[in-house]
C-alpha cells in the first residue's frame, strides 16, 4: 500500500460512508476513507479538490461532515462512534479547517478563473449544464479543450481585464443637490468612491483607519465633502479636519513629483537654458514677486487652484496607469538610486528623443508598410455627414397646373393598344402567384418559424445546438486518428454523442411532437450527429480492416 | 543626393529636398560669396538647420581658406544637442559618399553643469554653485597652494587635462556634450576646459548666445575665435532682447549690502596680504602702470573679439592713479557705493541720462568718469593679484563695477531709473536702481565687426527690416521663404466674438469682463471636444492665466473640460511645470488627451516644441503685449523712435506678435504635422497685427475666417481635422512640396523655386 508512506495526520475510527463502516484517514495531501477491513481507499480526495466542508447542525441526531468538491460532487460521512462521535467529528472538521486554505491557493487561480469564465459567459455555462452536470462528459474534459485555448495565450492577458482609467471629471460628476431644508446632498455611487480611492489613495487610508471604527461611511463622506481638502481653499485646514492631512501627503507627493524631475531631458525646462545671466543683470521686466509673504489671499487661492489641477491630473493619470508603473518604478528604482547615477541611464533616452526631433520622415526613402487612403469621393461628405438633399430648382405653381393639364390631356387621348396585352391564363397565372401562398410570396411564410415556435422551445433549440456543437467540435478534433490516445477519445466521443441523443435531444423531439410542431426541427442536429456516426463507423471498419 | 548650388557641390543627406531648402542654400551661398551679412526667415520643420549645416560645411570644404569656423548659436541646451546630431548624420552620410573619414572637428559647448564629470562638483543642481566649486578647484592659485600644501582639493581631471590635454588636440570627429563627456572620463580629461580649449582649432562650434553675446563669458570664450568665421544666429527672433539683457544692471539694497560685505573682505584681504606678501601688490601695482597694452596690441592686430565693456580708449592708457594702488581703489570703491546707497533713499521715481549721473556724482562725491571707466577692469586686475577662492561671491562687487564702467563709456543707449518701490505694492520700500540698455546693437557690435558673415535666422522673424534696424547693421540678403504645402497642414483662424457676439480680446479695458472669460471658456471647452490629443493654450500673462483659470473654475467650465481632457497648468515654478509637462505628454501619448495652459513669453512657449499629437491645436487667447506701464518699457520705446524711427505702437506690435508667432508655430514642426492655430481676440483681424505674422501664416488666413464666432471656428476645425486625419503619402508631396534630384535639375521647377523666396 504506497499511500502508507503519506504522513496520517489523524485517524477516524467508526465512519461511516454509504452505510457502510470504515475508517477516515486525514493525510499530508489528501483524505480518505477506507471500508472496514479492507486495507484500500474506496473513498479518496486531495484537499485541492475540495470546495468546502460542511457540518450537521448541533443537536441533530446524525454527526456529520460533508465534503463538497470543486466538481460539484459531495462525500458525506457519518461519524458513528457514540461515545467521541461530536468529538471526532470536530477534530476532523478542524484539521481540514487548517489544511483546506493551503491547498486552496493552488487551486483558486484555475478555479476562480473556471467560475469568472462561467459567469462571464451564460452561453459557456448553459453548455457546461447541458454537458457537465449532466454528465455527458466529464468537467476534465469540457476545460481540457478550454484551457488550452488560454494557457497558449498570454497569461497576463486573459487574467487580468484591462483597466479601466479614470474620468478625469469624476468630482464634477458630483453634483451636489438641495435637498430644500438648507442642506446639500452629494450623490454618490461606487464608482465615484473608487475613483476618489484610486485617485487619491491618501483618503482610502483614511477611510481604512477611521471607517468602521470610528465614523460610519455616510459620516466619513459627509466630513469629506465638509473638508476644504474638497474645496479649492485648502489653505486654512484646521487640524481638527481629518483630510488636512491627506492635503499635506498630497502635498509632499507633489514636491516628491516634482524632487524627481522628468525623464525626457527635451522637456527639462531647468535645463533648457544654458547659462541663465547672473543675479543684478538684465532687463527686470515687472513680474509680480512670488514670495508667499508678498502674495495677496486672492493670488494664493488661485496659485492653489492651479497647483490642485496639475496633481488632480497627475494622479488621474497615474491611476489609469497605475498597474504598469508598479513593475517600471520597481526597475526605476533600483537604477535611480541617486540622483547621478541616473546620469548613465539617461543618454539613451535622450538620444533616441534627440534622433526622433531631428528626424525628417518625408525626406527619406519610405519604407513603412503601405497604408491604403480612404478614397473619398466627396471629402465634404465626410467631413459633413449626409446632408439632406433638397432640389435646388423650385416649380412654380403655373408649372404645376400646365403639367396637370398636360397629363389630364394624355390620359384624355390614351388609347390601349390590345394587340399587345398577355393572354388571359398568363395574366391570371401571374396574379395567382402574387397573391398570398403564392409562387412568389412564400418567403413571408418562411419567416415565420420563429413565431411558430414558442420562445421557450427556441431557447432549449439553441442550446441543443451549441451542445451538440461543442460535442461534435470535440469528436471531429480526434481526426486524423492517429494516437491511441486520441482513438480512445474518438470512441469515448461517439457514445458521449449516442448518450447525448438518448439524454437530450430524443426527449426534446419527443417534446415537440408533443406540442404539434413540425419535427423537422431537429432534422439538422439529427443529419450532423449522423455524419458523425458515419464518419465513425467508416473508421472503425477501417481499423477492423488493418488489425484483421 | 548631390546638389549644385551655383556651382558649389553640396551634399545633402537625404533623398528629397523641400524647394525652400534649395531657396535657402542659395541665399546663403549669396551671403557668404559677399562676405557680409544675412537675415532669412524661413518656417520651422522645413528643415533649416540641416540646410544651413549641408551649405557651410560644403563651402568650408571647398574654400577652407575663406572660411575657418562656423559658429552656431543657439538658444536652449536640447536646440545645441539637435544642431550637433543633425551635423553627425550630415558627416556620416560625407564619409558614406566620399569614402573617406573627413577631419572635421565639431563640438558643443555648454556651461560646466552640463559639462562636469567631477563627482562632487556635478551633483550640485545649481548652474551657479557648479561654476564656485569647480573654481575654487581649478583657480591656479589653488593649484599653486597645492605644491606646498598637498593635502590642497584640486580636481584630478583639470590636473590631468592641464599636464596632458593640450599637447594633443581633440581627434577629429563630432562631440555632442556626452560624446565629450565620455571622451572625459576616457581619458580622464576635464570635458569643460577640453572644449573650451578645443573650440579655438574646431571646425564648428555649437553653442549658446551667450558665450558671444554676453561680454562677461565672451571675453573669456569667444575672443580669440577666428575672424574669418560665419557666425550663425539660430532662433534669433529674440536676439535684440538677449543683448539688452547682458549689458542691463540692477542694484538693490540688497545688491549693495553684499559688495559692503565684498569691500570689507577686499580690504582685510589686502591687508593681510601687505604684511605677508607686499611684493605682490607692488607687481601689480607696475603692471597697472604698463597699462592695458597687451589687450590693445592684441586688439589691434585683431586677435580678440572686442568687448563692450573695455572699450577702446582706455585700453590705450594706464590706469589712472588714482586707483592704481589697491587701498586706493577700495576706498574709491566705498565712496562710490555710499553714493549709490544715497541715490536709493529716494521717495519718488527718478529717470535720468548717463551724462546726467555722471555729472551728479561727480558733484556730491567728487568721482570723476575717467577712473571709473576703469573700475571694471581694475577689479578684475585685484581679485587675481588677491588671489580670492571663490569668484562667485565677489558678484556683488563686480556688478557694481561693471556698471560703473558702462555708465562712463555709454553716454548713449542706456537710462537710469530709480524707483522706490514697486507699482504694485506702493507701502513696501524696496528701492531699485534699473541700469537699463535700450540698444541692442552695443552688445552685439562687435559681433558683426569681428566675424566676415553673420546669419540671423528664425522661424518667425517678420517683419524682416526691423531686425536690421534695430541691431544696426546692413545686411547683403534679407529673405523670407515660404513653407510650401501639398495640403495645407496648418488652420489659423481669428476667433472675434463669442456666440453670443460678444467681442473677445485680452484688452484691458475688458480684461475683467466675465462675458469675455465665459466665452474664452466656452471656446477651450468646444476645441476640447473635438481635437484629438494634445491642445496648448497660451495666455498673455501668468497673472491673466491665473485670474482666468480661477473664475472658469467658479463657472464650471474647468470641470466641464475635465470630461473631454486632463488639464495641466505651467506655473512659475519651472520644476513644476516641467513635471506638469511631461504628465501632459504622458496622456497624449496614451491617448487620454490633456490641455496645457499656459504663458506667451514664458519657459514654455519659447523652448517646447508639440509635435503631431502633442500640439493639434493652438489657442492664443488674447494678443501678448509687453506689460506696457513698465517704465524701462517707456524709456526703450522712446529712444527706438528718436534714434530708430520705430513707432512705438509699430514696435509694441511687432513685439506682440513676434511671440504670437512663436506660440502658435510651436504646434507645426514639419510638413507631416498639422495643426490648428486659433487666434482668440478681435484685434488679429486688423491689418497692423496680421501683416506682421510671418508670410507662411500668414498666407493661410484666409478673408473668411477673419472674424469667426466660436460656432463657426469649431465647424472649420472640425472639417479641417477631419481631412487631416486623412493619410498623407510621400507620392502627394513630391514634385509640390518635396522634390528628387531630377525634378531639382529641371529649368521649370528652379524657375518656380526662385519664386519661393520673396525678396524684400
Amino acid at each position: 500500500m504506497a499511500s502508507l508512506s503519506e504522513e496520517v495526520l489523524l485517524v477516524v475510527k467508526k465512519v461511516r460512508q454509504r452505510k457502510q463502516d470504515g475508517t477516515l484517514y486525514l493525510m499530508a495531501e489528501r483524505i480518505a476513507w477506507g471500508p472496514e477491513g479492507k486495507d484500500r481507499f474506496t473513498v479518496s480526495h486531495l484537499y485541492a479538490d475540495i470546495r468546502c466542508q460542511k457540518i450537521s447542525p448541533d443537536g441533530k441526531s446524525k454527526i456529520q461532515l460533508q465534503l463538497v468538491l470543486h466538481t460539484g460532487e459531495s462525500t458525506t460521512f457519518h461519524f458513528a462512534n457514540e461515545s467521541s462521535a461530536l468529538k471526532d467529528r470536530d477534530a476532523a472538521k478542524e484539521l481540514l479547517q487548517q489544511l483546506l486554505p493551503k491547498f486552496k491557493k493552488k487551486a483558486n487561480k484555475e478555479l476562480e478563473e473556471k467560475n469568472r469564465m462561467l459567469q462571464e459567459d451564460p452561453v459557456l455555462f448553459q453548455l457546461y449544464k447541458d454537458l457537465v452536470v449532466s454528465q455527458v462528459i466529464s468537467a476534465e474534459e469540457f476545460w481540457a479543450n478550454r484551457f488550452g485555448g488560454i494557457n497558449n495565450t498570454d497569461p497576463a492577458l486573459c487574467n487580468s481585464k484591462q483597466e479601466v482609467g479614470i474620468s478625469g471629471a469624476f468630482l464634477a460628476d458630483i453634483r451636489p443637490q438641495t435637498d430644500g431644508c438648507n442642506g446639500l446632498r452629494y450623490n454618490l455611487t461606487a464608482d465615484i468612491i473608487e475613483s476618489i480611492f484610486r485617485t487619491y489613495p491618501a483618503v482610502k487610508q483614511k477611510y481604512n483607519e477611521n471607517v468602521p471604527h470610528n465614523l460610519t461611511e455616510k459620516e466619513f463622506w459627509t466630513r469629506f465633502f465638509q473638508s476644504h481638502y474638497f474645496h479649492r481653499d485648502r489653505l486654512n485646514t484646521g487640524t481638527q479636519d481629518i483630510f488636512s492631512e491627506c492635503a499635506k501627503q498630497d502635498e509632499k507627493g507633489l514636491k516628491c513629483m516634482v524632487v524627481q524631475g522628468v525623464k525626457n531631458p527635451l522637456v527639462d525646462l531647468l535645463s533648457l537654458e544654458d547659462k541663465s545671466l547672473d543675479e543684478g543683470y538684465g532687463v527686470c521686466t515687472t513680474v509680480p514677486s512670488t514670495s508667499n509673504a508678498s502674495r495677496t489671499l486672492k493670488e494664493s487661492s488661485n496659485y492653489a487652484i492651479i497647483k490642485r489641477f496639475n496633481h488632480h491630473s497627475a494622479m488621474v493619470l497615474a491611476a489609469g496607469s497605475r498597474k504598469g508603473e508598479t513593475d517600471q518604478t520597481s526597475e526605476t528604482s533600483s537604477t535611480d538610486g541617486n540622483s547621478r547615477d541616473s546620469d548613465f541611464f539617461q543618454p539613451p533616452v535622450k538620444k533616441v528623443k534627440l534622433q526622433e526631433a531631428i528626424e525628417y520622415e518625408d525626406l527619406q526613402r519610405e519604407n513603412r508598410p503601405k497604408t491604403v487612403a480612404l478614397n473619398l469621393k466627396k471629402s465634404d461628405r465626410y467631413a459633413h455627414g449626409p446632408v439632406p438633399l433638397q432640389s435646388q430648382q423650385y416649380a412654380t405653381s403655373q408649372d404645376i397646373i400646365d403639367s396637370i393639364n398636360c397629363i389630364q390631356q394624355e390620359m384624355a387621348n390614351y388609347k390601349p393598344n390590345l394587340t399587345q396585352v398577355l393572354s388571359s391564363s398568363a395574366a391570371s397565372s401571374a396574379i395567382a402567384a402574387l397573391s398570398p401562398g403564392g409562387l412568389l410570396m412564400q418567403a413571408g411564410a418562411q419567416q415565420a418559424i420563429n413565431q411558430m415556435v414558442p420562445s421557450e422551445v427556441q431557447g432549449e433549440l439553441k442550446h441543443l445546438y451549441i451542445a451538440v456543437g461543442e460535442l461534435l467540435r470535440h469528436f471531429w478534433s480526434c481526426f486524423p486518428v492517429n494516437s491511441p490516445f486520441l482513438e480512445e477519445k474518438v470512441i469515448k466521443m461517439k457514445s458521449n454523442l449516442e448518450r447525448f441523443q438518448m439524454t437530450k435531444l430524443c426527449p426534446f423531439q419527443e417534446k415537440i411532437r408533443r406540442q404539434y410542431l413540425s419535427t423537422n426541427l431537429t432534422g439538422h442536429l439529427e443529419e450532423m450527429l449522423q455524419k458523425a456516426y458515419s464518419k465513425f463507423d467508416i473508421w472503425q471498419t477501417r481499423r477492423m480492416m488493418r488489425k484483421t | 543626393m548631390k546638389l549644385n548650388i551655383e556651382g558649389l557641390l553640396v551634399y545633402f543627406p537625404y533623398d528629397y529636398i523641400y524647394p525652400e531648402q534649395y531657396s535657402y542654400m542659395l541665399e546663403l551661398k549669396r551671403t557668404l560669396d559677399a562676405k557680409g551679412h544675412g537675415v532669412l526667415e524661413m518656417p520651422s520643420g522645413t528643415g533649416k538647420t540641416i540646410s544651413l549645416l549641408s551649405l557651410i560645411v560644403a563651402y568650408q570644404r571647398a574654400f577652407p581658406l575663406e572660411v575657418t569656423k562656423l559658429i552656431y548659436c543657439s538658444r536652449t541646451v536640447p536646440e545645441i544637442e539637435k544642431v550637433v546630431e543633425e551635423l553627425r548624420k550630415l558627416m556620416e552620410f560625407y564619409s558614406k559618399e566620399t569614402g573617406e573619414t573627413n577631419n572635421f572637428l565639431a563640438l558643443a559647448l555648454s556651461s560646466r553643469k552640463n559639462l562636469c564629470i567631477h563627482p562632487e562638483v556635478s551633483s550640485l543642481r545649481f548652474g551657479k554653485e557648479v561654476d564656485g566649486k569647480c573654481h575654487s578647484l581649478t583657480a591656479s592659485y589653488i593649484r599653486a597652494q597645492r605644491h606646498s600644501n598637498p593635502s590642497q582639493p584640486v580636481c584630478r581631471f583639470y590636473e590631468e587635462f592641464d599636464a596632458v590635454g593640450r599637447q594633443v588636440p581633440l581627434p577629429a570627429g563630432i562631440y555632442n556634450l556626452d560624446d565629450l563627456k565620455d571622451f572625459g572620463r576616457r581619458k580622464g580629461w576635464c570635458p569643460y576646459y577640453l572644449a573650451r580649449y578645443s573650440i579655438l582649432h574646431a571646425n564648428i562650434v555649437v553653442y549658446s548666445y551667450h558665450y558671444l553675446l554676453d561680454p562677461k563669458i565672451a571675453d573669456l570664450v569667444s575672443k580669440e575665435l577666428a575672424k574669418k568665421s560665419v557666425v550663425v544666429f539660430d532662433e534669433a527672433h529674440n536676439i535684440d532682447n538677449v543683448c539688452i539683457d547682458s549689458m542691463s544692471v540692477n542694484i538693490t539694497r540688497r545688491t549693495l549690502d553684499r559688495c559692503h560685505n565684498n569691500v570689507d573682505t577686499l580690504q582685510n584681504t589686502i591687508h593681510n596680504i601687505k604684511e605677508t606678501d607686499a611684493a605682490k601688490l607692488r607687481e601689480e601695482y607696475r603692471r597697472l602702470v604698463e597699462g592695458l597694452k597687451e589687450a590693445n596690441v592684441a586688439r589691434e592686430t585683431d586677435v580678440y573679439l572686442s568687448n563692450p565693456v573695455l572699450p577702446d580708449e582706455i585700453l590705450q592708457e594706464a590706469v589712472p592713479g588714482t586707483i592704481r594702488t589697491a587701498e586706493h581703489f577700495v576706498g574709491f570703491l566705498r565712496r562710490f557705493l555710499e553714493y549709490l546707497k544715497s541715490r536709493l533713499r529716494v521717495q519718488h521715481v527718478v529717470q535720468e541720462s548717463a551724462p546726467q549721473f555722471l555729472k551728479d556724482i561727480f558733484d556730491k562725491v567728487c568721482i570723476d568718469r575717467k577712473p571709473l571707466r576703469f573700475c571694471a577692469e581694475r577689479l578684475q586686475s585685484l581679485l587675481r593679484t588677491l588671489e580670492i577662492a571663490d569668484i562667485a561671491d565677489f558678484s556683488a562687487v563686480t556688478l557694481i563695477s561693471n556698471f560703473a564702467t558702462l555708465v562712463s563709456t555709454y553716454s548713449q543707449g542706456f537710462t537710469i531709473i530709480i524707483e522706490p518701490f514697486e507699482d504694485r505694492t506702493p507701502t513696501i520700500a524696496n528701492p531699485v536702481l534699473h541700469f537699463s540698455c535700450m540698444d541692442p546693437s552695443i552688445a552685439i557690435k562687435p559681433v558683426f565687426q569681428r566675424f566676415q558673415s553673420v546669419v540671423i535666422t528664425s522661424g518667425t522673424l517678420s517683419p524682416l527690416d526691423i531686425y536690421p534696424r534695430i541691431l544696426d547693421f546692413r545686411p547683403v540678403t534679407m529673405a523670407s521663404f515660404t513653407m510650401t504645402l501639398a495640403r495645407t497642414c496648418l488652420c489659423p483662424l481669428i476667433v472675434g466674438r463669442g456666440n453670443d457676439q460678444v467681442a473677445l480680446s485680452s484688452k484691458f479695458e475688458t480684461r475683467e469682463d466675465f462675458a469675455v472669460i465665459r466665452n474664452y471658456g466656452n471656446l477651450l471647452l468646444e476645441m476640447s471636444a473635438i481635437v484629438p490629443d494634445g491642445i496648448v493654450a497660451f495666455f498673455t500673462s501668468y497673472v491673466y492665466m491665473e485670474n482666468i483659470v480661477a473664475s472658469w473654475y467658479e463657472q464650471g467650465i474647468l470641470e466641464n473640460i475635465q470630461r473631454n481632457k486632463l488639464i495641466f497648468i505651467e506655473t512659475q515654478d519651472a520644476a513644476e511645470t516641467s513635471m506638469a509637462l511631461e504628465k501632459y505628454q504622458e496622456a497624449c501619448e496614451n491617448g487620454r488627451g490633456a490641455i496645457l495652459l499656459s504663458v506667451a513669453r514664458g519657459k514654455v512657449s519659447e523652448g517646447i516644441d508639440f509635435v503631431h499629437h502633442f500640439g493639434r491645436a493652438v489657442v492664443m487667447f488674447g494678443v501678448p503685449y509687453v506689460y506696457t506701464q513698465s517704465r524701462i518699457l517707456k524709456a526703450r520705446l522712446e529712444y527706438l523712435r528718436d534714434q530708430f524711427q520705430i513707432r512705438e505702437n509699430d514696435f509694441l506690435t511687432f513685439d506682440a506678435m513676434r511671440h504670437a508667432a512663436q506660440c502658435v508655430g510651436r504646434a507645426i514642426r514639419g510638413k507631416t504635422d498639422y495643426g490648428l492655430m486659433i487666434f482668440a481676440d478681435k484685434r488679429y483681424a486688423r491689418a497692423d497685427k496680421r501683416g506682421k505674422l510671418p508670410r507662411w501664416i500668414q498666407e493661410h488666413i484666409s478673408d473668411g475666417s477673419l472674424n469667426l464666432t466660436v460656432d463657426e471656428a469649431i465647424q472649420l476645425s472640425k472639417h479641417f481635422l477631419r481631412q487631416m486625419a486623412q493619410p498623407f503619402r510621400q507620392e502627394d508631396q513630391l514634385g509640390l512640396s518635396l522634390l528628387t534630384l531630377e525634378q531639382l535639375e529641371s529649368e521649370e521647377v528652379l524657375q518656380k523655386i526662385t519664386q519661393i523666396a520673396h525678396q524684400t
